[in-house]
């Protein structure tokens, strides 16, 4: 046990994580040795009833409840084959529009994000419903990637999202009002991604060949049919859900718990859930609960003897002490959470860094719902910047080798979506009414 | 060796297949409490604890399973562009390095924390339930001890791989 000043806990934990969590291995435990070591170092054996609490707090957390059930929720979707009725559906309508498959991945993927909130389900539904249609029909593989990439990553903001039920309790901030707050920013970005693929194919129409004749004869009220059957049960989901958190009717969790049970019954009147079906379901859906609440677990513990080492004021001074005023100080929080997204996994992101800097936003005159906000936005471009890109890789992972698209292609593709992320934050900070008027409009 | 590991791998399977299906009965048990609860206006006593409780249960139960599914994100940004045989050596310096002390730390700290809520009868006093704390902490102690074996199992293998150039 060594006297370590505040600024040497600082150093040492932020650089031993990053050390650390680049050896590649599973992210939590290095987070969790750091914090083990350290704490031993800095306080000794009395080190280990903080860590413990710190972990059991996270782990029995009624809030942080929601995170398993979304993850349920979502992984049943996937599993229920009604993306691949919303394709049908959307192709049917917009297939004569140009660029019009990517703009159709996109929309998907804002009302997947909807109803499923995990970036691997959304990205990989994607993936595989929609791009060997695209590259057969001769898009450019970077326009097809970047789509889905950036559509799957709407996942994790529009509302009910597993990003906004830790942010919550992190920041004592209601989980409700976070939904509502991501409705308006969510579909902005939704909007802008469309805008820019229309516009590009536009201008650039190789990019983007349009259908041939014999797709689009189709009668009207078939693909009215198809709309209404694939469009309407996500819809009394996600407004199941929604609808009573904005009612002030149910908590978070509750809702979850509620859509969880609608998609399972929705899956079983598709006639897709059978024994080993649900086996599936719960399996995929422990594997990454448990994933998600141990990353969380050992980053609180690394923030428990962060804050205990007094490192937290160490960060509040120096982004404090940043030049420029209360904004200046803002694009430093930005830029401390864009610059982690390059690294670090958002969970890990979030449970360390949330707690750290979260009070600075009423010390700087920022509303606390407004500022969460836009840190969840900004965390939209973690899963877009290489190296270490979570969009990428399920894309990646999950795309047939037949497919012929390379890394190369799908970074050049991803790029022009961070600088549309980045437009929508100087959107958000002109006009913040995007974020905080649905929140204001709540029952209770 | 390989007997080892198919014991140690065997444990972990059975304890995500048991724990798997707390996620269906989360599911159910909190639908089951929304509906009494603004349906019937009859609210449960029970359903507040033992939904945390079955949440610890999947947290801590599932990570031998994750584990052995390779379900725990890394951020292999530098890992992947290693060999077979270098990801295998970088996974077992990681174990030494990560995996044991801190698991064995927790392990050690759950138990303890476990035995001194039975011993002074501990309670939960958030509901009027007040159940008894020390099964929750056991469910985490338990999982976190289940996932000492597969950690040696994955050491076993990738040492294995490394000699003789075969996965196990």
């Amino acid at each position: 046990m060594i006297e370590l000043s505040p600024e040497m806990v600082c150093i040492l934990m932020l650089g031993g994580l990053i050390v650390t969590v680049l050896s590649g291995f599973p992210l939590a435990l290095p987070i969790g040795t750091v914090a083990l070591v350290v704490g031993l170092l800095a306080f000794g054996p009395t080190v280990f009833a903080l860590i413990y609490q710190q972990i059991f707090s996270i782990l029995h957390n009624y809030v942080l409840l929601a995170l398993p059930l979304f993850i349920i929720m979502g992984v049943t979707l996937e599993y229920s084959g009604i993306a691949d009725r919303m394709y049908d559906a959307l192709y049917l309508i917009l297939s004569r529009l140009r660029g019009g498959l990517a703009i159709i991945t996109v929309l998907l993927g804002t009302i997947l994000a909807a109803c499923v909130g995990v970036i691997t389900a959304s990205v990989t539904m994607l993936t595989t419903l929609s791009l060997s249609a695209m590259v057969k029909r001769g898009y450019d593989h970077s326009i097809a990637a970047g789509a889905i990439c950036a559509g799957g990553s709407l996942g994790i903001l529009i509302p009910p999202s597993i990003m906004l039920v830790v942010y919550g309790p992190m920041a004592r901030i209601s989980v409700g009002k976070l939904f509502m707050a991501a409705m308006f920013p969510g579909l902005l970005l939704s909007a802008l991604y469309c805008g820019y693929i229309f516009f590009r194919c536009l201008f650039q129409p190789k990019l983007a060949p349009t259908v041939t004749l014999e797709e689009r004869t189709v009668p009207v009220l078939y693909k009215i049919r198809l709309l209404f059957s694939s469009l309407i049960p996500p819809a009394l989901i996600i407004l199941s859900v929604l609808g009573v958190i904005f009612a002030g009717i149910a908590p978070p969790t509750e809702a979850a718990a509620v859509g969880c049970f609608a998609a399972l019954l929705l899956t079983a009147a598709y006639r897709k859930l059978n024994w080993s079906t649900l086996i599936n379901i719960l399996r995929r859906s422990l594997i990454i609960a448990s994933m998600v609440m141990f990353i969380g677990a050992c980053s609180v513990a690394f923030t428990g003897v962060f804050l205990k080492g007094g490192a937290g004021k160490v960060v509040e001074a120096l982004v404090l002490a940043t030049p420029g005023g209360r904004w200046g100080a803002f694009g430093m929080i930005m830029f401390i959470y864009f610059i982690l997204g390059f690294f670090i996994e958002w969970i890990g992101i979030f449970f360390i860094m949330v707690p750290i800097l979260a009070p600075l936003a009423p010390i700087l005159g920022f509303d606390p719902l407004w500022f969460g906000m836009m840190i969840c936005i900004n965390l939209q471009m973690s899963f877009l910047t290489p190296p270490y890109a979570f969009a990428i890789f399920v894309l990646r992972g999950v795309a047939p080798a037949d497919s012929g698209v390379t890394t190369a292609e799908i970074i050049r593709g991803v790029i022009p979506y961070v600088g549309l992320i980045i437009a929508a934050l100087l959107i958000c900070i002109a006009f913040p009414q995007i974020i905080l008027w649905l929140p204001a409009q709540m029952i209770r | 060796m390989k007997k080892t590991v198919q014991v140690c791998e065997a444990i972990s399977e059975w304890s995500g297949k048991i724990v798997m299906w707390f996620c269906l009965a989360l599911v159910l048990l909190l639908t089951f409490e929304v509906f009494m609860r603004y349906v019937l206006n009859r609210p449960t006593i029970f359903s507040y604890e033992v939904s945390t409780m079955i949440g610890v249960t999947i947290a801590a139960g599932g990570l031998a399973f994750t584990h052995k599914y390779h379900g725990h994100v890394r951020v292999d940004v530098f890992w992947r562009l290693l060999s077979d045989k270098g990801k295998a050596i970088a996974d077992v310096i990681g174990a030494l390095i990560f995996f044991f002390p801190l698991v064995i730390v927790l392990v050690y700290i759950s138990t303890w924390w476990t035995y001194s809520s039975i011993s002074i009868g501990e309670i939960l006093i958030k509901t009027y339930l007040y159940p008894p704390a020390w099964p929750v902490r056991a469910a985490m102690a338990l999982g976190l001890f289940l996932f000492v074996p597969q950690g040696v199992a994955k050491l076993m293998r990738d040492l294995y791989f490394i000699r003789r150039n075969e996965k196990l």
